[in-house]
């Protein structure tokens, strides 16, 4: 009992480890979203060089671990590039990439649950296939896709600690720190597992109603 | 202008195929195992007792809620056990957590109406567990168990973290020795496709083969 109370003495480091996490989480679910959006559009696009695009995007972050992704974009890349990125622009841009692959396939397979006869009937009462999209298919849609593009939200969250790995000094890699300087790595280690449950616990309650509440 | 050296990896394909070998290892041992574990859970989830159902909900919560990286971690730390074992329980206590659930919500889709069918049938409950309920279970978990199972040999490249002779770890090592980053990072990310992709396209079949269609 006694360590955890050394470990909460460094409260600032955890402070920096949180601000750091959530930072990173934010980025990562802002542009994660674009990213989302884009390549799904790219998916369904009349264009086969644009399909074969997105599908090569897609099979490349969604076969390959993430922490390899991280540590690819922050080792590697530098090399052919010539550019080399902080570690906090590569985590974001991994994170990014990464929860945006899951978006497309959530956003995409939401389009197309709404079915043909509705595109159908929109077109043979005149409409656009502009405002067939907007007003018939994305509306129905966009409840479909909540409850999953939720939940890859909160795995977002968790992965931000792999961030760790190339150096962010996010919350994971704090708890190393002060492991390290309290010689007390399980306390500091449970320190940062019950901040990242109180992260992501009410996170993932509400995936759960959103799941309860939208069953279509 | 950068000039690729490849023989960095050929020269090492000893290494990278070791990690790999032990990358498959550690997955099957690890999901040969949550397959059990995850449906113990489950239904300690579903038992009679209200003690047992709230301890397997916790688990599964506390489990699914923090980052597998910190569950390593902190099952490392706290024991003396060696890299593998250490990864191997960690892995497993976190699989078995998502396999609880997955197996919970293939046997709360069965409706309480085909229970009450089938004994009205005269059905005993035996032979309705085995001959309704269990193949209408099956065709509902299997393919989520597929897609867990592609991402557990993913998600395994975090036990690299922790010094098991994996992959990743042989990636590292390699960019290590010879200051060759870029060819020993690129060469893992294409094993990882390689190895990873035919078991998605896979799983991807196996979610439109199983499809329930109500």
């Amino acid at each position: 009992m006694e360590g955890f109370l050394t470990v909460l003495g460094y409260t600032e480091f955890l402070l920096k480890g949180l601000k750091f996490t959530v930072e990173l989480s934010l980025i990562g679910m802002a542009a994660g979203t674009v990213v989302g959006i884009l390549s799904a559009l790219a998916l369904l696009s009349p264009v086969r060089v644009v399909r074969w695009l997105g599908i090569i995007y897609l099979d490349i972050f969604r076969s390959t671990p993430v922490l390899v992704q991280f540590i690819w974009v922050y080792y590697a890349l530098p090399v052919i590039s010539g550019i080399s990125l902080s570690p906090m622009v590569a985590g974001s841009l991994v994170l990014t990439l990464y929860s945006g692959s899951f978006h497309t396939e959530t956003f995409r397979a939401g389009i197309l649950s709404i079915e043909r006869g509705q595109r159908e009937a929109a077109m043979a009462l005149g409409m656009r296939p502009r405002q067939i999209m907007l007003r018939i298919i994305l509306p129905q849609a966009t409840v479909r896709m909540l409850p999953a593009y939720a939940s890859t939200l909160v795995t977002l969250v968790k992965d931000s600690a792999l961030a760790s790995a190339i150096s962010v000094p996010e919350l994971l890699r704090q708890g190393a720190t002060i492991a390290s300087y309290t010689m007390l790595p399980v306390q500091s280690l449970l320190v940062v597992a019950v901040i990242y449950f109180l992260l992501t616990y009410p996170m993932s309650r509400f995936v759960n109603y959103l799941h309860e509440r939208l069953r279509v | 202008m950068y000039q690729w050296d490849w023989s960095v990896v050929t020269n090492n394909w000893d290494l990278l195929a070791y990690g790999a070998v032990t990358t498959v290892e550690l997955v099957v041992i690890t999901m040969a195992t949550a397959l059990v574990t995850g449906l113990a859970v489950a239904v300690a989830r579903m038992s009679p007792s209200r003690l047992l159902r709230h301890v397997a909900g916790w688990y599964t919560e506390i489990f699914r809620d923090t980052p597998l990286l910190v569950q390593l971690y902190i099952v490392y730390r706290a024991t003396t056990w060696s890299s593998f074992m250490a990864g191997y329980v960690g892995l497993t206590l976190n699989l078995t957590a998502f396999l609880a659930e997955v197996y919970r919500s293939g046997l709360n889709s069965i409706g309480r109406g085909q229970w009450e069918a089938a004994l009205t049938l005269g059905m005993r409950p035996r032979q309705v567990l085995l001959r309704i309920i269990i193949p209408q279970a099956v065709m509902r978990v299997v393919p989520p168990l597929g897609t867990f199972w592609v991402s557990l040999f993913r998600d395994s490249a975090l036990v690299s973290i922790i010094g098991v002779a994996e992959l990743t770890h042989a990636a590292q090592k390699i960019s290590t020795e010879t200051y060759r980053p870029f060819e020993a990072f690129t060469a893992l990310a294409i094993l990882y496709i390689v190895l990873t992709l035919p078991q998605a396209r896979l799983v991807s079949w196996l979610h439109e083969k199983f499809r329930v269609r109500e």
